[in-house]
């Protein structure tokens, strides 16, 4: 559906160029094990696009290494290698963000729009590890910049969307400007939807309550041009949902706000070894306010607010000899994380119970990582990646010190840890053949959550979490290989990916410990297992027919199991995709066919069983030349035959939208 | 229901104050706090052979269960007097059925304090309030130059159990002793581990209600609200070296909390309270919290 066509290890897309040709910035994924999203804005972006006005998250389920949690219809979490948001590292042009939801209602995927960003980065393992230490890998947003152009260009777009299953609305406009000393783009987004209907069951009611939302989004980024070579950049963005509904969860979003806002210098010197000098500072703030008051039923009314403020910066030097391509990144960032939980007794004489669910936590952060390819000869590619972080958690709330003293009686206020990562790749290409191996080792320190969080309920194995500051670092060392195979009319690639995890942060049942929601199962405290293994597995096919029709097939599975018996929760089962593709001058279509096998689910977290399914959709783009202008209709049937299934990363068995017919219209001018 | 009480005592306690205030303007200067105690208020005060007799409390009330209370004795020439023997006595007088019948409650001898020989210190668990049927009066003795002076002072105490507070229980033991448990700390209590005082006596006689030595009070905070959850930290009270029982209670959040409390001897046999489990929410015996 998404855009993300860029295989496991080698084609990755730069901003036009034909199928299957390689990128050659600085920063080419073909030396690198990840993919890209294009977030498309040209026209011939656009025409490869079947929803162009699709959230973010809709552009990354598509991607492979990623799958997306939905807890409802806003807001899903990415998991990038069947791992969850801890074990990655999600940035908006190398700025550190972090959501203020306890319960993960609000990845920072979620306060993005698509229109704000040209592509996400996605880098696997510990080859992410340039703006903070990871397990899993790094998926980077990178903003949409016009760039400076020879001469002056003004231009833009509105668009405007329609979704039927679930009536939501798409508004915007996105304006641009460039010349050769400055440009500025600016963008505004607007979506609405109401609840969604599931597909078609016997007897049973589609409509899923409380499923709704609301967002808006602008954003502006300008860049001036000091004098050749000499460039500095102001980018905001402003990013506001309200009356988001989370049908897998008992609570809904009353306000999900985020500010996030920089300023860069850019020096590229000539003729120099050092061929690009990027340094930029950032502060961000971002608000959570949980809601239960539309709630019909509920246990306890409750708020549960939360904040994090982040301020950071980084220095990226890259540099270019004559076989090498090098760059070293200096980055630090201190980030405070603060959430509440209050809740009111029916007696009123009754005191508000009140706790810190994440006691307003101090995070340091400065590192330092390098990377360097080097062209061997020969076709043969080695590229090094190795770095260090010191990584500091601090508690500032005497509250919430003496809050996690009950289950940790020497509990430190402070604790820091040294994160090293090293990792390396082969690239070798022979003929139609593109080989790699890799193999990566990185450590990360427990999130907040895993560390000091207090009473989180999780409602999908339906225990209260708490988090435990006396854990060691969670290492992993991951092996990767894929192979491609090119030639005139078909492709193949394959690549797999094997993370073997130690010290595996995960939460176990803790008998004694009593719950605090008052319909929570018992009480999981994070600990660590010795082992985890996470396989992850993928194939794609293309085969070129005759004229203007092409098919693309792609499957992927994932298995990750750990120490004691334990089954990973969110782990994909083997999914499959099949596309037949019609592309004209002006009209392209596609029909397409997505199915899963039933999920290996973990009944240890609440995972239920979710049968086999196969959805099948349509697809249709024209677009019409007016003068200069181009106007773009997307039309099509998603679930055409109204299906009802729910995914192995739908929360609580929430069923995924049933047939739903759309059109998206873009105006380009 | 409970809100009128609340106001009736609070009345009762004012009008209580205002009149102890009228006798005593003539011979002290009434709520001047004792020089390097902020925190003491004058709560009774008498006058026998020129001596006057100020007794303060921590707050302006005094209140059923455990309660620190001072005592200062003045001269005609308006010196405080230290070494003067003084010992005290609160006795409470009922009268039911036109019948009179007096008893005491656990308190400690008055001790000078350290550094100011002239403030003596102790404490008084009141096991009632005062009211209609009965009251409480202080017999205060003191000696000076070989004379004992002897005067009665009336205490007004109020009751500090309300519909989410409760720091003084009583209980009947299995092995037929009544016993009396007063909870000195937490005072304010506060998220997280709270160290926990108790005072535990018995009923010798209608006079005698000592310490009770080498027992275990066994404690497990509850929240009645939130699904009877509870809290780790909590760590069972032993005797200290003062005589009271020390222990810890671990409060999770702000809120109503019911501590419940098992008293059990020094054989380990449970005399007082019950174990809180699925089926039974809550000990016979119990503190409550509210904060």
């Amino acid at each position: 559906m998404a855009l993300a066509l860029a295989g496991a290890a080698m084609a990755a897309y730069g901003q036009n160029p034909p199928r299957g040709q390689q990128e050659a910035t600085d920063d080419s994924l073909a030396h690198e094990l990840g993919s890209v999203v294009i977030l498309p804005a040209s026209a011939e972006e656009l025409k490869r696009e079947h929803k162009p006005l699709a959230s973010l998250d809709r552009y990354l389920e598509g991607t492979p290494g990623v799958n997306m949690v939905r807890r409802g219809a806003f807001a899903w979490e990415p998991l990038l290698n069947g791992m969850a948001t801890e074990r990655s590292v999600i940035t908006v042009d190398g700025m550190r963000i972090y959501g203020a939801c306890t319960d993960k209602m609000d990845p920072i995927t979620s306060y993005v729009e698509s229109t704000n960003l040209s592509r996400a980065r996605i880098k696997s393992g510990s080859s992410g590890s340039t703006h903070g230490a990871t397990v899993a890998g790094s998926i980077d947003l990178e903003r949409r910049r016009e760039g400076f152009g020879h001469k002056p260009v003004l231009g833009g777009k509105v668009f405007a969307g329609f979704e039927g299953n679930n009536a939501e609305r798409i508004g915007g406009t996105a304006m641009h400007y460039s010349d050769s000393t400055v440009y500025v783009n600016v963008d505004a987004t607007y979506r609405r939807a109401g609840n969604y209907k599931a597909g078609y069951r016997p007897g049973m009611d589609r409509e899923l309550e409380f499923s709704q939302y609301a967002k808006y989004n602008v954003s502006a980024i300008a860049g001036y041009r000091l004098r050749p070579g000499r460039e500095v950049e102001a980018s905001l963005i402003y990013d506001k949902a309200t009356d988001v509904g989370y049908p897998a969860l008992g609570m809904d979003v009353s306000l999900a706000r985020a500010v996030i806002g920089s300023l860069q210098y850019r020096y590229m010197p000539q003729g120099r070894a050092i061929t690009l000098w990027e340094t930029k500072v950032y502060y961000n703030t971002v608000t959570h306010i949980m809601d239960d008051s539309k709630r019909p039923v509920v246990a306890m009314r409750m708020d549960m607010p939360g904040w994090t403020t982040t301020g950071g910066g980084y220095s990226k030097v890259h540099f270019s000899g004559r076989s090498h391509q090098a760059n070293i990144t200096f980055s630090a960032h201190a980030s405070s994380a603060l959430a509440e939980m209050t809740m009111y007794p029916d007696n009123p004489r009754e005191r508000p119970m009140f706790m810190l669910t994440w006691p307003d936590v101090l995070t340091r952060y400065g590192g330092v990582q390098a990377e360097d390819r080097i062209g061997l000869g020969h076709g043969v590619d080695l590229s090094l990646h190795g770095g260090a972080a010191l990584h500091e958690n601090r508690l500032e709330s005497m509250f919430g010190m003496r809050s996690l003293q009950l289950f940790h009686p020497d509990l430190s206020a402070g604790r820091t840890r040294l994160l090293p990562n090293v990792g390396g790749a082969l690239a070798v290409n022979s003929g139609r053949f593109t080989h790699r191996a890799g193999f990566g080792y990185s450590e990360r320190a427990p999130s907040v959550s895993e560390a000091y969080g207090y009473f989180l309920l999780n409602v999908s194995d339906n225990f209260d979490y708490m988090g435990n500051p006396d854990m060691r670092n969670e290492s992993a060392f991951s092996m990767e290989w894929s192979s491609a195979f090119r030639e005139e009319r078909f492709d193949v690639e394959w690549a797999a990916s094997w993370f073997e995890v130690n010290d595996y942060i995960i939460g176990k049942p803790v008998p004694g410990l009593m719950p605090m929601d008052l319909m929570a199962a018992g009480v999981k405290v994070y600990t660590q297992l010795p082992h985890a293994v996470l396989l992850n597995a993928a194939l794609t096919a293309q085969y070129r027919l005759a004229g203007p029709w092409q098919v693309v097939a792609e499957a992927s599975y994932r298995y990750g199991q750990a120490s004691y018996g334990t089954r990973l929760p969110l782990i994909q089962p083997f999914q499959y995709k099949a596309r037949l593709h019609y592309e004209g001058r002006r009209f392209n279509a596609e029909a397409a066919l997505n199915g899963s096998a039933a999920n290996r689910n973990s009944a240890e977290f609440g995972e239920m069983r979710k049968p086999a399914y196969a959805v099948v959709g349509l697809a249709m783009g024209k677009d019409w030349g007016i003068g200069k202008n181009q106007l773009t209709l997307k039309a099509g049937v998603d679930n055409l035959l109204d299906e009802y299934y729910s995914t192995f990363s739908d929360w609580q068995g929430i069923p995924r939208p049933g047939r739903n017919i759309y059109g998206h219209l873009i105006f380009s001018f | 229901m409970k809100h009128l009480n609340h106001l009736l005592l609070i009345a009762a306690a004012i009008a209580g104050l205002a009149s102890c205030k009228k006798e005593d303007d003539a011979v002290a200067s009434p709520g001047n706090p004792a020089p390097g105690a902020a925190e003491m208020q004058l709560v009774a005060s008498g006058t026998v052979d020129g001596y006057t007799v100020e007794i303060y409390g921590k707050g302006t009330n005094l209140y059923t269960g455990y309660n620190t209370v001072y005592a200062r004795l003045k001269n005609a020439a308006g010196s405080y007097l230290g070494d003067a023997g003084l010992t005290w006595e609160p006795v409470m007088t009922m009268t039911m059925g036109g019948m009179e019948h007096t008893h005491g409650c656990p308190w400690s001898a008055p001790v000078a304090v350290a550094g100011n020989a002239s403030l003596y210190e102790g404490y008084m668990v009141f096991i009632m309030a005062s009211s209609s049927m009965g009251h409480w009066d202080l017999k205060v003795n003191f000696t000076i130059g070989g004379t004992t002076h002897e005067l009665h002072l009336p205490l007004p105490v109020l009751d500090s159990e309300s519909e989410f507070h409760k720091v003084y229980t009583s209980s009947m033991g299995s092995d037929g002793t009544t016993y009396f448990l007063a909870m000195l700390e937490p005072a304010a209590p506060k998220t997280g581990v709270n160290d926990m005082v108790v005072g535990l006596f018995r009923r010798e006689s209608d006079s005698a209600f000592p310490v009770v030595d080498g027992y275990t009070i066994r404690v497990d905070p509850r929240m009645p609200g939130m699904g009877n959850h509870g809290a780790p930290g909590n760590e069972d009270l032993v005797q200290g070296t003062d005589g009271f029982y020390h222990g810890k209670a671990g409060f999770s959040m702000t809120g109503y909390w019911k501590v419940n409390l098992m008293v059990e001897n020094s054989a380990g046999q449970l005399l007082c309270g019950n174990a809180v489990t699925t089926e039974v929410a809550e000990s016979s015996v119990s503190f409550k919290v509210n904060f």
